[in-house]
């Protein structure tokens, strides 16, 4: 994300409102990857988009023009996604037991369908594996796998914006990484 | 695994282990099938990670509407906090304090007189101004002097 005018901050200060949609447009792509790759879906990512934008509005007037944009802005998409993610921790997740509208359970459902689980677990591609591996880290592993990949940011300067000290980051990325590759060897998909 | 931790194959990979520890990993994975299969793993790991995260998404074209409702929503919300109805509500809010402190002070004045009537000095309760009233010293005290 590459620094912005100052003087288009100081029209956003003045609740100038094309200064706002330029601003925003400039760093909408970018936001909305972080909360898309974070959050797992599109709905959640757009949701949380919302309360970046609102709170960039609302905080945008006590915002240090001596400091740089861009690590403002990302702070505040970081610790939305964090929040965000928090607030919904207890997801709905699909049993194998749920029965579905004939009563049958989906076990059984699958099983009629012709399919073995063991088929259904070989049809998955190991991008699809990473993807669910990803919804099973905790918050902060995953946040930090997401800045480093996506972003393409270095440890230091994740501890930087998570205000967090370079060992704890190190730690997170390490262990988000082993656990990625313990789901994709259960899966069998890292033969080596 | 053999005594080479996670962390040094971590840092291994990302480019950010040091020179030294580097030259004796790379010695040490010449000899150790364990650690190279470990290190081969997380090669894919990352590689998988970094193919992952690269994926192209498509920006939804919802962001549009959503940046004008949010504005929308702001603006709103600001003129509710410095102008439009927050300053009807103040201005409403002032008349009422304005017509109370009125009747308070006719209240005030109309029994002013009654201060003149012996006896009665102590009934009026002083205005909110007044500085709150001495205490009488008693006889007694004051004749010990204290």
């Amino acid at each position: 994300m590459a620094d912005i005018n100052l003087s288009l901050i100081r029209r956003c200060k003045r609740r100038d409102r094309e200064a706002f949609s330029v601003l925003l447009s400039r760093y909408e792509g970018d936001l909305f990857r972080l909360c898309f790759k974070y959050l797992g879906n599109k709905e959640d990512a757009l949701d949380a988009l919302q309360d970046i934008m609102i709170k960039v509005f609302q905080n945008i007037g006590s915002f240090d023009e001596s400091r740089e944009f861009s690590p403002w802005i990302k702070k505040i998409a970081v610790n939305t996604c964090l929040n965000y993610r928090r607030d919904r921790e207890k997801r709905w997740h699909l049993s194998l037991d749920f029965e579905d509208e004939q009563g049958r359970p989906l076990l059984q459902g699958i099983q009629a369908a012709g399919e073995s689980i063991d088929d259904q677990v070989a049809g998955l591609t190991t991008q699809e594996a990473v993807r669910e591996g990803m919804a099973l880290l905790p918050p902060g592993p995953r946040m930090v796998l997401t800045l480093h990949y996506l972003q393409g940011l270095s440890c230091q300067e994740i501890a930087r914006l998570l205000d967090q000290p370079l060992g704890t980051v190190k730690n997170s990325l390490f262990r988000a990484r082993g656990l990625l590759k313990s789901v994709l060897i259960n899966k069998g998909m890292l033969e080596v | 695994m053999c005594k080479v931790g996670q962390e040094l194959l971590n840092e291994y990979i990302d480019g950010t282990i040091e020179p030294v520890a580097g030259l004796v990993l790379e010695e040490h994975l010449k000899l150790c099938p364990q650690c190279r299969r470990e290190l081969n793993r997380l090669k894919i790991v990352d590689w998988e990670l970094s193919r992952f995260f690269n994926e192209q998404i498509e920006i939804p074209p919802e962001l549009t509407l959503l940046k004008s409702a949010v504005w929308q929503a702001c603006a709103s919300f600001d003129a509710g906090g410095e102008g439009g109805e927050g300053k009807e509500q103040k201005s409403r809010r002032s008349i009422l304090a304005n017509a109370v402190n009125f009747q308070l002070n006719v209240l005030r004045n109309s029994v002013k007189f009654l201060s003149l009537v012996p006896g009665l000095n102590r009934a009026i309760e002083p205005g909110p101004g007044a500085a709150p009233p001495k205490k009488k010293k008693s006889v007694l005290r004051r004749l010990v002097g204290l």
